[in-house]
């Protein structure tokens, strides 16, 4: 970010849903033997400060970088603000790049010299409409390209018509300098247009910037700063939804970015040919190789190994000889549509062609757990929404009846608030976890995660007690399950680092497929 | 919006450009307004030299959006080509050009070299038909015999493929349309068994 800008460093806590649970370190050694006094709300690994900004003051926040690089470097704003964006904000790179780079694309002093260069004749003709204009209407853009006036706002309006507002490059058929926003501004004489290349320019500032954010919520014009951006959980002021700083899709703690895009993407995708993979086929005894087996008995023979199995049992076929087509493990009535089926001796087997079909099983077998650990978390979080609801129903009623003021009962409160929020958490440790490789870091990882859920269990199960909840046990529970939360996140934070450095020495990022980012992509 | 009198201006002044230019040792043939309409246009190249449409005469068709000079003007092979970056079957041109890379300042002319310029020097990893592209990187000698056939039968290209022209006729012989059997052997890779198959399928 722009240095002079110290009023946006100062970052408070804003977080309130975060902070709202801040464990009191007042109690020790609890139950489970673990010292909390040094659990304080800086510690926890969720935390995360940013402020939030109106429209004007993000404008003023780009407008304080640009002034300065502009100044340092002695530029036009527009080509300023092009350098800055292409260098993500960043000014002393903006400004270190350009000097190193000052024979390339942007070097304003060729430019001048062309600029000021003494022009002759006093017509010219535009080389794209063809047409004999007066010098005064034509139009050099900072590379020296020269086109009348009027092209250029048929130009611009075009390429603004077509979304582009950064990028929007020069008219020649080999220039590809990108033009300057005040030079937008001068030829561009479409109202309507204007606006929406001021929208767009204004947007892309917006994310090439990783310290600065917007609220996704359609029209919510609401934006955040954080001097230390991460990918958290961010709640906006205005509209109170709730995203990830970097990416601004749902929050996915702790799931780093690239993670959870492809979590999701595969969850999409594979939707229906896992559910069908895992309910049509199976894999041969004997060979492994994937079987569909799409009609007739149970009679199976194996196009690969020629192996006779029972798709029922998967056992050897000779065991099945005394009493043919029935299976013991199958059920009254499928074994009757069996013995029916017997006359149809018939049986069709299609071997998936596949290379290594056990592998591939496996992987689908892991796929499958996982997924259906994500999807259960999901479906627990949305009942216990329902339940939250019902506890801030049942602590009003219990004020009205005069059973206590509203503090009295702030602790079931808090209980549920932290439910879900161990929820969410666990639920996007799944797919952390699945794409973690296998050692004694994902062993550890598990542990955690099972405790962490275990606690959560109970702590549901405590809740839904009512009014014959004990509290003291509930206490107790609730900070187990917080220390059990920040223990598995800082564990996660853990691992993403050592997966960095991991990266970093093999130089291979692709092979590490949990990857991190704290800067937007 | 800019004016479509705008780019008829410019166009006026392009065709009478390719018209006077000593452009016809490059291989720039011709463009033509088509039936006097200024915003649909005729452009004639030349295969060029030591490429196996040499000596071929290609139609290009060229259409000019109102926005032009501002968005490029969509061109496509009216003549049948077998090339990487050419739909064999639409005649569709995959150009950067012609898409991303157009700049006012380029004109049907600049657009006409590029083509005849990809005639010469496909590139197949970008390819727009994939079938020619895959035999242009496997098969070297059959894609430049396919083209080579492909420009003597539609582009009035001089040189023979005596062994291609034959498979024709062979299958034109058991009352096959003829142009459906030069595609379908071309896209078989002349294999007449598979292009039988594809032609009467059981």
């Amino acid at each position: 970010m722009a240095e002079g800008d110290d009023d946006y460093y100062d970052c408070y806590d804003d977080d309130a849903d975060e902070a709202d649970f801040a464990t009191t370190s007042e109690e020790l050694n609890l139950d489970f033997g673990v010292n909390l006094k040094n659990i304080d709300a800086d510690a926890d690994p969720e935390a995360f400060s940013y402020t939030s900004l109106t429209h004007e003051e993000v404008k003023q926040i780009i407008r304080t970088a640009v002034e300065f690089v502009r100044n340092k470097l002695n530029l036009s704003t527009g080509v300023a603000k092009n350098l800055l964006i292409e260098n993500r904000w960043n000014t002393e790179d903006t400004v270190q790049t350009f000097r190193q780079d000052e024979a390339s694309k942007h070097v304003p002093s060729a430019f001048a010299r062309l600029r000021n260069r003494t022009v002759s004749e006093s017509m010219s003709e535009c080389s794209v409409c063809y047409t004999t204009k007066t010098r005064d209407n034509m139009a050099e853009n900072t590379c020296g390209h020269s086109f009348c006036a009027s092209c250029w706002n048929s130009y611009l309006e075009s390429q603004v018509a077509e979304g582009k507002g950064f990028g929007i490059t020069c008219m020649d058929s080999k220039c590809d300098v990108n033009i300057g926003e005040d030079f937008v501004m001068e030829y561009l004489t479409d109202g309507p247009s204007l606006q929406k290349y001021e929208r767009n320019i204004f947007r892309t500032c917006v994310e090439s910037n990783p310290s600065l954010s917007h609220c996704p919520t359609n029209n919510c014009d609401n934006y955040f700063f954080s001097s230390q951006p991460d990918s958290k959980r961010v709640v906006c002021d205005k509209c109170q939804s709730s995203f990830c700083f970097v990416c601004g899709s749902e929050y996915h703690l702790p799931c780093c970015c690239r993670t959870i895009r492809q979590w999701w993407k595969k969850v999409m995708d594979d939707a229906d040919t896992s559910s069908y993979i895992s309910s049509h086929t199976k894999d041969c005894p004997n060979c492994e190789s994937s079987i569909e087996k799409n009609g007739g008995c149970n009679h199976l023979i194996c196009r690969q190994c020629k192996y006779e199995f029972c798709w029922v049992c998967l056992e050897d076929w000779k065991s099945h000889g005394a009493e043919y087509y029935v299976c013991n493990r199958f059920n009254a009535k499928k074994a009757a549509d069996a013995v029916a089926a017997a006359a149809e001796v018939a049986t069709v087997v299609i071997p998936l062609a596949v290379n290594k079909p056990n592998v591939r099983r496996l992987a689908l077998n892991k796929y499958l757990f996982y997924l259906e650990r994500w999807k259960n978390h999901e479906q627990s979080l949305r009942l216990e929404e329902n339940l939250m609801n019902q506890i801030h129903d049942r602590v009003q009623k219990k004020v009205q009846n005069r059973e206590g003021s509203l503090i009295d009962w702030q602790y079931l409160m808090d209980a549920g608030k932290l439910l879900l929020k161990c929820r969410r958490a666990l639920q996007y440790t799944y797919p952390f976890a699945y794409y973690l490789e296998d050692g004694p870091s994902r062993m550890l990882f598990e542990h955690l995660q099972a405790e962490l859920e275990s606690t959560i269990e109970n702590l549901s199960f405590t809740i839904e007690q009512g009014d014959k909840l004990d509290v003291a046990a509930l206490q107790a529970q609730m900070r187990s399950a917080e220390f059990r939360r920040r223990a598995l996140f800082r564990d996660a934070k853990e691992i993403k680092t050592t997966a960095a450095q991991a990266i970093l020495q093999a130089a291979e990022p692709q092979k590490t497929i949990c990857s991190f980012q704290t800067v937007r992509p | 919006m800019s004016a479509p009198n705008m780019a008829f201006n410019r166009i006026q002044r392009e065709l009478a450009e390719v018209a006077k230019a000593s452009d016809a040792e490059k291989g720039i043939v011709s463009l033509e307004a088509k039936d006097g309409r200024l915003d649909h246009l005729t452009g004639v190249i030349k295969g060029p030299p030591s490429s196996p449409y040499e000596g071929g005469t290609y139609v290009l068709d060229i259409k000019i959006p109102p926005e032009y000079p501002f968005k490029p003007p969509e061109v496509k092979f009216a003549t049948k080509v077998w090339h990487p970056n050419v739909s064999s079957v639409t005649g569709a041109i995959c150009l950067d050009i012609l898409r991303t890379n157009w700049a006012a300042a380029m004109t049907l002319r600049t657009v006409m070299i590029s083509i005849q310029a990809l005639l010469g020097s496909p590139v197949a990893d970008d390819p727009q038909d994939a079938v020619v592209a895959s035999q242009f990187k496997t098969n070297r000698s059959l894609f430049d015999s396919t083209a080579k056939y492909w420009a003597t039968t539609y582009a009035d290209a001089p040189s023979e493929v005596p062994e291609m022209k034959e498979k024709v006729a062979q299958m034109v012989a058991m009352g096959f349309n003829e142009s459906d059997v030069r595609d379908t052997l071309s896209w078989s890779g002349w294999d007449v068994a598979k292009a039988l198959e594809k032609l009467a399928p059981e």
